[in-house]
């Protein structure tokens, strides 16, 4: 069963100010101490989070909302076990997907087909399970030859509908995304909102980080404000 | 204490376990690099035979020993130390090269240590055809006793690999070490028998005893060149191993949540 658990999670970020990140630094302030050690080893922590506490299991919907800095993205990072969190604790069980970059580990020199491959490589798959979904990516691209050409020679438009196939193309259990998604020109965007709502009710837990109230509205059953 | 070698050991394994995340790109970074080049990598290959040819005419008078084993010697030993230091050298870039994808996936690091020993192993084995080619042109030819360079290989890249995941983590936190690696890079090459045989040293030879990358280079480059490695070599490559291995594991196991917070 899909499920996310966090317990008074704190999340803090040490800032390492320019002087404390060499090793000189560090080995000066423990060396000397007193007055330089203090100044040195003075690193500010920015807070994102603080006492969270959040479960969510099958069938929930969660809206994030806060202004910049509330920490949305660090949720996201979070549930997805990419930050470990200062102090608290994390339990999330279910494969995730994260869209919250789609056009992660794109190579410009590499073809639209290498790129699919090399995406679903990262995201986890085996080689033989792309193999099975390459070509409904490929379609749904409507990219045609030019999927065998460098996705240097591609527009803007047409990397992000590569990145959005690929992203949308495995199912997961728990999915993460910062804002909708909206991609393409005009025809392809109702095709792609298509997808991505089928895409999100495939899946059994929905996290979305939004600043528009009628995104929230219109996918969360609750909503979460940072 | 426990724990933390725990955390790093199921690191590593799970690295292990998704071999095509580190196969497939590391083969796949190689591709790419080379892309637009008609003889690709080969390069490499052409450029290391030409380096090498030149450099051995030059350093054999300079020593004024034989070219038919002088050339042997060099060509071996400055393969096996490039890429060994491009392995030192490149995981001093700590995991930044790497950065959009640990903050978007997470993936065991050690993933990202095997795909550029990957993208390296690949290297060297374009590399391996001008060993071949001055071993059976100017040496003696290959034995049986050769074939005893591959097990010692394994055990150089397993070290390379521990000592990688060290460099990797350290270079990450404190960002200007990656300076002082490659300057020492440099310092041990003119240390280590690669240029000059050791031989040379006459009664000094405590310079190469205590040198680890001295025993790492001579336990491949001897059954190449007909002579069994010593049992020091052997020694001191599988004493370097225990050693990294275990701190490679510690630091994974403390570090490892740690490295998303200093890209």
């Amino acid at each position: 069963m899909p499920s996310i658990h966090l317990q008074n999670v704190t999340v803090q970020f040490p800032i390492y100010s320019f002087h404390s990140r060499s090793l000189k630094n560090s080995l000066v302030g423990k060396i000397t101490g007193g007055e330089i050690g203090r100044d040195v080893s003075n690193h500010v922590a920015v807070t994102a989070l603080q006492e969270l506490t959040l479960h969510l299991k099958e069938g929930d919907r969660l809206g994030v909302m806060g202004p910049n800095g509330a920490g949305k993205s660090t949720l996201l990072r979070v549930i997805a076990g990419i930050y470990e969190p200062t102090s608290g604790s994390v339990k999330v069980e279910g494969r995730i997907a994260s869209l919250i970059d789609i056009s992660l580990g794109m190579e410009s020199e590499a073809s639209g087909f290498e790129n699919i491959r090399m995406r679903g490589v990262m995201m986890g798959l085996t080689l033989r399970q792309i193999k099975s979904l390459e070509e409904e990516i490929a379609e749904f691209t409507e990219l045609g030859p030019y999927l065998n050409m460098p996705i240097r020679s591609y527009s803007t438009g047409m990397h992000m509908r590569l990145g959005f196939a690929v992203s949308t193309a495995v199912p997961a259990d728990i999915l993460l995304m910062d804002e909708w998604l909206s991609v393409g020109d005009e025809a392809f965007k109702v095709k792609a909102e298509k997808r991505l709502e089928d895409y999100v009710k495939k899946s059994s837990i929905l996290v979305i980080a939004s600043h528009s109230e009628q995104t929230i509205k219109k996918l969360t059953n609750q909503t979460l404000k940072l | 204490m426990q724990s933390i070698l725990k955390n790093g050991l199921t690191e590593i394994i799970k690295a292990l376990e998704n071999h095509a995340q580190w196969l497939y790109l590391g083969v796949q970074d190689i591709k790419l690099r080379y892309r637009r080049s008609i003889i690709g990598p080969w390069w490499v290959t052409i450029s290391t035979g030409i380096m090498i040819m030149m450099l051995s005419f030059l350093w054999s008078k300079i020593f004024g020993s034989n070219i038919r084993t002088y050339m042997p010697f060099f060509a071996i030993g400055f393969i096996v130390w490039n890429w060994m230091s491009s392995i030192v050298t490149e995981s001093a870039n700590g995991f930044f090269p790497f950065q959009s994808a640990i903050r978007q996936i997470k993936l065991p690091f050690p993933v990202f240590i095997l795909r550029l020993s990957m993208r390296l192993l690949i290297v060297l084995a374009h590399n391996l055809v001008v060993i071949f080619l001055v071993l059976l042109i100017i040496g003696n030819g290959l034995s049986w006793l050769s074939l005893l360079s591959i097990p010692a290989f394994v055990l150089i890249q397993l070290n390379l690999l521990c000592l990688s995941v060290i460099i990797a983590i350290f270079c990450t936190r404190f960002q200007d070490m990656s300076q002082v690696v490659s300057t020492f890079t440099q310092i041990i090459f003119f240390f280590t028998p690669i240029l000059w045989q050791p031989e040379t040293l006459k009664g000094k030879s405590y310079l190469v005893e205590f040198n680890p990358v001295h025993h790492w280079i001579e336990i491949i480059r001897a059954p190449l060149l007909g002579s069994m490695p010593s049992v020091d070599n052997w020694l001191w490559s599988l004493g370097t191993l225990l050693f990294l291995l275990v701190t490679s594991v510690y630091a994974l196991g403390r570090y490892r949540s740690r490295i998303a917070f200093w890209l």
